[in-house]
């Protein structure tokens, strides 16, 4: 009886989670904004054929390590060419403080042939350009047009030239997860958030100075083994704030050179069904 | 011309060479490939328009989408401006540079999208992906920093800023008003507006507290400009003011502007959420008293509008109640509350604007009592439903940057109906008492208000406005009581009044911002109308003066500390004047108060603000109303007299320590001392000590809150609010003595007022533990909550006034308890989802 119970509470909690999300994709049209045609699965990506509410078709491509980013292909003006190209890519990544909402536009060529049911996904010269819109949440507080563009693009700059140190620091290393990647760079970027013994070894106490920010104690002595831009963020608490609110696409961006790389040959698709 | 067009800066003219650059006349001409090449160089120009048709033709045939023409036009960010001179260096390396409109025109191919780059001194250069469809494209260029060295943009922790202006209004928004309000069985504002200093404790149940010292129905509460009357549900219990329709609410309780009155002691200012025109947001809410629904969603691309909904559900907890406890058994319509609003805002240009507002709401309980025994036949009927709303609506028109104007036009009501009876039958004597109590009222109101800003330059700001606000009160009670030895005064009253007001005021702050001043005035004017009788108010001009000075910014620890001072009449006119119903008069119909403040504002290590301030009020024609008896017999209806001369002097200072939102902890520390003697001198009430000054039954001296918001970790709140109040006054009881002749004795106690009698002092203590989770794949986010209320009612109870038994003449064991409380701990809980 107490299972079921739970079960059914488990139900209602999940259920309304799912409700309430798409009661607000609704509201903010995006529920309706494409349709699923078809699908086709690889290894590691799911490549989708949609119709846009104007009439336009295109093929979206999901990679499945980060599922927060969606890649928008459209196919060449030229009925007669098999061609099409990266348009844009559209990134939310959700945390307890709110979510980053942002679309960038992406340049490069590609082609899709379909054969049967399966198909094969090319694409070369593949690259993001820029920011061109977003909206974040943060607790109670929405923004959108002008002022979310500023700070999504700072925020941008911020992870690009934390990832840029990261790689230099951890090499290529490879995360099947968020998780994973939060277990590893947490005690790396943040080691006065964790445990004592999950802190790295070069983590000290002793004669060390201090800075607070963000009502944390931050290890002035630690921070100087990152380059100077990359401690003014630990020791003003931006990066943490970076870290709390945008985990996801720190993620994104870490995987981002592979993810290309990934796109970089030929991928073939099988048809969901077949 | 019918092919690929170059314009503006790569104007026609000499051939340009491919995959280079070439000036002339300060031009720039494109590389552009050979196909499409002779379609506009001079030698072709000079063919007969006939060939540059079918040239345009044969290259449109030829290459399809081929090559398509980009506008692009680079302007200034915030200023709007073109840049001229701005460099765009197009898909295949060509620089182009912006003419004076900051346009230029480039070619793409028209099949795939390219990227092209733009720059311009002193700017952030930008990127830009030209897809197939796009012709023209606009690009923002923000200023850069420091544009030598490329820098992180590091951004420091933005804290809340309290909107809190010392001597004048305390102000509460954003994360601090949703926590402290959405606390308990129904989610109001007001518990929020309990806990700000100045405002006396007044129960869990009742949202109508003193506000420094003044009456509790002197409170004005004005939601985005519209005057609400009587803003409550269950007569007073909770106001009708949801956190989840309000983005913040002032309480103003000093010397404040003269766009507002009709208080003479503190003004609620309610700003009701703005939709975003851009982001679509819902928030379901359930608990276990009431669920929630809020929406909000663009209107086009300029406006947005929001609908809200609350239903409570009591009547499952009612039922079960009465498996077990006898004492809700008669309750046969649970206490309910239902209401929905909605807004909607438009901006038809960025100088014209339409927001409308609208409210409506219920609430009510039903209850019947049957009690047949061998001594008695008893049975009680009591029913009560409350109707509230309002629409309102305001366009405010800028047709300059230093002018606003704002015109408003709103209508609300109020419908209450109450219907009780009792029957009485006592089986040894075969006495039988009844007692009927009827109440009816229909009340309305209309208001319009203009209100136009300008600012003059060199700091100085000049606003005035209008406001005409007319009420109509239709109601009618009566109370019969057979047996009762003095009937009760009903009413019967078709009453309308008009409210006239008018203010300017003239602001000066200079662009150091050292010190600041407001100088306004004014004029309310009041006029009653009934069945037999017009009271002219007489009008009254205020004036209203302010200082504030800056004294420190930047200091070390303290970001700004300032000092204000500040001394203004205010006027109200009393509600209990709605019932009038005596002579045609020419009186001072309105309170009036002269009210001083001095405050001090600190803010310091960007969290925490403190204020101190301490005022003086002298209040002088005081409506008030005394009951007369009826007739020489006494036994006539007694009626209400309605007399102008009451008085009161408060005087008090309140501090708050408050700690913004920040990680771990946050919230507030107030404290408010405050002592308000009341005369009315015509009065024969012992509890208004007949005619000598007298503290009123609201007051308090002491009021102590402490809010604490404590998060260990980010997915966990732990809110307390815990007040220490003392109590209000009582009687004194200083003896009991038998009625002369009674026979079986009975007695009578002797009471008398006391400035010294006072029930004991209130601890409510509330708790609210949340717990928050969110959608990974999407932006929902799931609150999780429970709440107690009045947690230490299990362990102490204030004291009221004892009972007594008339028969015996002693003192009965227990007493009345001296809050609006229940005595016991309330929980609830509930889900909260928001998108």
């Amino acid at each position: 009886m107490g299972k079921i119970f739970v079960l059914f509470a488990v139900c209602c909690l999940c259920g309304c989670m799912s409700l309430a999300e798409t009661g607000g994709r609704i509201l903010d049209g995006s529920f309706f904004a494409e349709k699923t045609l078809e699908s086709y699965f690889s290894e590691g990506f799911v490549l989708s054929r949609y119709r846009a509410r104007s009439g336009r078709e295109g093929m979206i491509l999901v990679p499945g390590r980060t599922p927060s980013l969606t890649l928008y292909l459209e196919f060449d003006e030229n009925p007669d060419s098999p061609g099409l190209y990266p348009a844009f890519c559209r990134f939310l990544g959700s945390s307890l403080s709110g979510w980053n909402e942002w679309t960038a536009d992406l340049s490069g060529t590609g082609s899709l042939a379909f054969s049967g049911a399966d198909c094969t996904l090319t694409l070369s010269a593949f690259e993001m350009v820029e920011i061109t819109g977003g909206r974040i949440r943060r607790g109670d507080a929405r923004f959108s047009g002008g002022e979310a563009l500023e700070s999504l693009k700072n925020r941008k700059e911020r992870i690009d030239a934390l990832v840029s140190w990261m790689k230099e620091f951890a090499g290529p290393a490879v995360f099947q997860s968020q998780k994973e990647f939060e277990a590893f760079w947490k005690p790396v970027l943040l080691p006065e958030l964790v445990q004592k013994k999950k802190r790295p070894a070069d983590y000290s106490e002793k004669n060390a100075e201090w800075t607070r920010a963000e009502e944390i104690k931050w290890n002035k002595t630690y921070g100087m083994k990152f380059p100077e831009d990359i401690a003014a963020l630990r020791n003003t608490g931006a990066l943490l704030r970076d870290w709390e609110e945008a985990l996801p696409w720190l993620f994104l961006s870490y995987q981002w050179d592979d993810m290309i790389r990934e796109l970089g040959g030929e991928i073939r698709f099988v048809k969901k069904g077949s | 011309m019918g092919g690929p067009v170059i314009r503006g800066p790569a104007a026609f003219g000499a051939e340009p060479k491919r995959g280079s650059r070439k000036k002339t006349e300060g031009r720039f001409f494109l590389p552009v490939p050979s196909h499409i090449r002779p379609c506009y160089t001079r030698k072709n120009m000079s063919k007969t328009c006939l060939v540059l048709f079918l040239c345009a033709a044969f290259i449109h045939a030829q290459n399809g989408p081929g090559l398509r023409e980009v506008k692009i036009t680079v302007i200034d960010a915030d200023l709007e401006i073109p840049l001229e001179g701005a460099r765009v260096v197009s898909w295949d390396g060509t620089e182009l540079v912006c003419d004076e409109n900051g346009e230029t025109v480039l070619s793409a191919p028209a099949e795939r999208p390219v990227v092209v780059r733009i720059a311009y001194p002193g700017y952030e250069s930008a990127r830009l992906s030209l897809r197939p469809g796009i012709f023209a494209h606009t690009a923002a260029l923000k200023l850069g920093g420091v544009m030598e060295e490329k820098e992180l943009v590091v951004e420091a922790p933005k804290p809340e800023t309290s909107k809190t202006v010392s001597g004048r209004s305390v102000a509460i928004a954003g994360r601090e008003l949703t926590v402290s309000s959405e606390t308990g069985i129904i989610g109001d504002v007001m518990n929020a507006v309990k806990l700000l200093p100045g405002v006396g404790y007044v129960g869990g149940y009742m949202a109508m507290p003193s506000v420094r010292g003044g009456e509790p129905s002197d409170v004005t509460a004005v939601f985005d400009g519209f005057y609400v009357e009587r803003p409550y549900h269950w007569g007073g219990a909770f106001s009708i003011f949801d956190p989840k329709m309000i983005e913040s609410a002032q309480l103003s309780h000093g010397v404040f502007s003269s766009r507002y009155g009709h208080t003479v002691s503190g003004l609620l200012e309610i700003r009701a959420k703005k939709p975003s025109p851009e982001q679509a947001g819902l928030e379901l809410a359930v608990s276990s008293s009431a669920t929630n629904l809020n929406l909000s969603f663009p209107l086009g691309k300029n406006g947005g509008a929001a609908l809200m909904g609350k239903v409570t559900y009591w009547d499952p907890f009612i039922a079960f109640a009465k498996l077990f406890f006898e004492e809700v058994r008669y309750i046969t319509t649970a206490p309910y509350i239902r209401s929905a609003a909605a807004s909607a805002a438009y901006d038809f240009s960025s100088g014209l604007s339409l927001s409308v507002n609208g409210f409506f709401g219920g609430d009510g309980v039903g209850a019947h009592f049957d009690d047949y025994s061998a001594s008695r036949d008893f049975r009680a009927d009591f029913f009560w439903d409350n109707k509230i709303g309002f629409l309102n609506s305001a366009l405010v028109y800028s047709p300059a940057s230093n002018l606003v104007m704002k015109g408003s036009l709103g209508a609300g009501l109020i419908q209450s109906d109450l219907d009780a009876e009792t029957y009485s039958l006592n089986r040894t004597n075969g006495s039988i008492r009844e007692l009927e109590w009827v109440l009816t009222d229909r009340t309305y109101n209309i208001q319009a208000r203009f209100d136009l800003d300008w600012e003059a330059g060199r700091g100085f700001l000049f606003a005035a406005g209008l406001e005409e606000r007319y009420s109509s009160w239709n109601r009618n009670m009566t109370l019969d009581r057979s047996g009762a030895s003095v009937p009760f005064p009903p009413i019967d009253v078709k009453n309308h009044g008009i409210s006239t007001s008018l203010y300017s005021l003239v602001e000066y702050r200079p662009e150091s911002g050292k010190f600041g001043v407001e100088f306004g005035l004014r004029g309310d004017h009041f006029l009653l109308d009934g069945k037999n009788f017009t009271l002219t108010g007489i009008p009254l001009f205020h004036p209203r003066l302010n200082f504030d000075f800056k004294v420190l910014e930047d200091a070390g620890p303290v970001d700004r500390l300032a000092f204000s001072v500040g001394t203004g009449l205010f006027s109200s006119v009393n509600s209990a004047l709605q019932n009038y119903g005596g002579e045609s008069a020419w009186n001072d119909t309105q309170n009036q108060s002269w009210t001083s403040v001095a405050g001090t504002k600190i803010d310091f290590l960007g969290l925490y603000a403190f204020t101190l301030e301490a005022y003086f009020k002298y209040v002088f024609n005081r409506s008030y109303t005394s009951s007369e008896p009826g007739g020489e017999s006494g036994m006539a209806p007694p009626s209400s007299a309605y007399y102008f001369d009451g008085r009161a002097l408060i005087w008090g200072f309140d501090l708050m320590l408050q700690k913004f939102q920040s990680r771990y902890w946050d919230g507030w520390i107030s404290y408010s001392y405050i002592d308000s003697k009341y005369r009315d001198p015509q009065t024969a009430s012992l509890y208004r000590n007949t005619g000598g000054w007298y503290y009123p039954d609201f007051h308090r001296f002491h009021t102590l809150n402490f809010i604490l918001n404590y998060k260990p970790v980010q997915a966990v709140n732990l809110t307390l609010r815990l007040t220490l109040a003392s109590g209000v006054p009582m009687l004194e009881t200083r003896g009991i003595v038998q009625v002369p002749g009674s026979s079986p004795p009975l007695y009578e106690r002797i009471q008398a007022y006391s400035d010294h009698s006072r029930m004991g002092p209130v601890i409510p203590l509330d708790i609210k533990l949340s717990i928050f989770s969110f959608n990974k794949k999407g932006k929902a986010k799931r609150e999780l909550y429970i709440s107690f209320e009045n947690l230490l009612s299990l362990l102490y109870s204030p004291e009221g006034p004892k009972g007594w038994d008339e028969n015996t003449g002693q003192e009965t064991p227990g007493s009345s308890i001296a809050s609006y409380d229940l005595p016991i701990p309330l929980v609830t809980f509930g889900i909260k989802w928001s998108f």
